[in-house]
């Protein structure tokens, strides 16, 4: 599912089918960063989106979490923590952050939840066969992850 | 006071260039359309999109992916689809859908160990046939969709997924 009103309204109908949500953690940046944050932003977009559309009937996609890179860290925690317990309460027992931004990779016994973390590649010069293999492969292994903690529960 | 003026004038200045751009917009839309549709009704006729070779299609469903344009609004974009193709007894090819009838996973084939030659759904458990029947006590209520599809010169060729009456 997506965050539009057509999916909203599947949802609302099938919410106990519904228990899985994924947050894509995107920093925003406009200074020597503003390439890497924009790829970022790319990467994760694509991977978020190819995961929805295969598991589109049990997962959520949920519009990006956004933040300065700047940001104060303990702020940022606390903005996301509050988007995870609204989750929770409604029901989404799982739930995944879905970045590139290695700040995360450093902060993720913080983070309470899985944190699906990947390298960024940048896509922009490829053509688009070896893009879409290179987010087929990916998404393959954050597959792995999901479906293992699906069949635990 | 006439601070309060001028702004109400700019307000009303942008607002109708705003509108007036929308008008041109529409009236350029026409054109624009007028310029691709004899491409579109071309496409439209010869849907079907190759696929594979027919050579390649064996007794057991294999996953076949392959491009189509679709229209979002206003951009076209390529989206790729896959279908589950396989020659059954009669030797005819069917081409399923790969989209679970229950939420709209991806099914895949013959991955659940406690059911062999099956379909099978990630996400809740669904399963289907060989044939793309939906299995009764599983939660999709209908069988898989099939691709319009057909064969030329040794190629098989897909068009749109469809419905089919449940089991
Ligand atoms: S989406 Fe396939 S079983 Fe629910």
């Amino acid at each position: 599912m997506k965050w539009s009103s057509g999916d909203i309204t599947v949802y609302q109908q099938s919410k106990e089918f519904v228990d899985t949500a994924i947050i894509p953690l995107l920093p925003l940046s406009f200074g020597a960063s503003i390439r890497t944050s924009a790829s970022m932003a790319d990467y994760a977009t694509l991977i978020g989106e190819e995961t929805e559309r295969q598991l589109h009937g049990r997962l959520f996609l949920l519009p990006p979490f956004t933040y300065l890179m700047e940001e104060d860290s303990e702020t940022l925690m606390f903005r996301l923590h509050s988007w995870v317990k609204e989750l929770k309460d409604e029901g989404l027992r799982h739930v995944y952050f879905l970045t590139s931004d290695p700040g995360w990779k450093k902060r993720e016994q913080e983070l309470g939840e899985t944190l699906l973390w990947m390298p960024v590649i940048p896509m922009e010069t490829m053509d688009a066969d070896y893009r879409e293999e290179i987010v087929k492969e990916q998404v393959k292994q954050l597959f792995q992850v999901i479906l293992h903690k699906w069949q635990e529960s | 006071m006439s601070k309060e003026d001028i702004s109400r004038r700019q307000f009303l200045n942008y607002t109708l260039t705003g509108v007036g751009g929308f008008m041109a917009a529409g009236m350029l839309m026409p054109m624009v359309r007028f310029a691709i549709d004899p491409i579109l009704e071309k496409g439209a006729s010869q849907d079907m999109v190759a696929v594979t070779e027919v050579s390649k299609i064996g007794k057991e469903p294999k996953r076949f992916n392959f491009k189509i344009k679709q229209k979002d609004g206003w951009y076209e974009s390529e989206v790729t689809q896959s279908a589950w193709v396989y020659k059954n007894g009669k030797g005819e090819l069917i081409a399923l859908s790969p989209v679970c009838k229950h939420l709209g996973c991806t099914i895949d084939w013959n991955t659940d160990p406690a059911h062999p030659n099956q379909f099978y759904c990630p996400c809740h458990g669904g399963r289907y046939e060989k044939d793309g029947t939906n299995i009764k006590g599983t939660p999709p209520l209908a069988p898989l969709d099939v691709y319009d599809s057909q064969v030329k010169d040794g190629k098989l060729y897909l068009g749109k997924a469809k419905p089919r009456k449940g089991a």
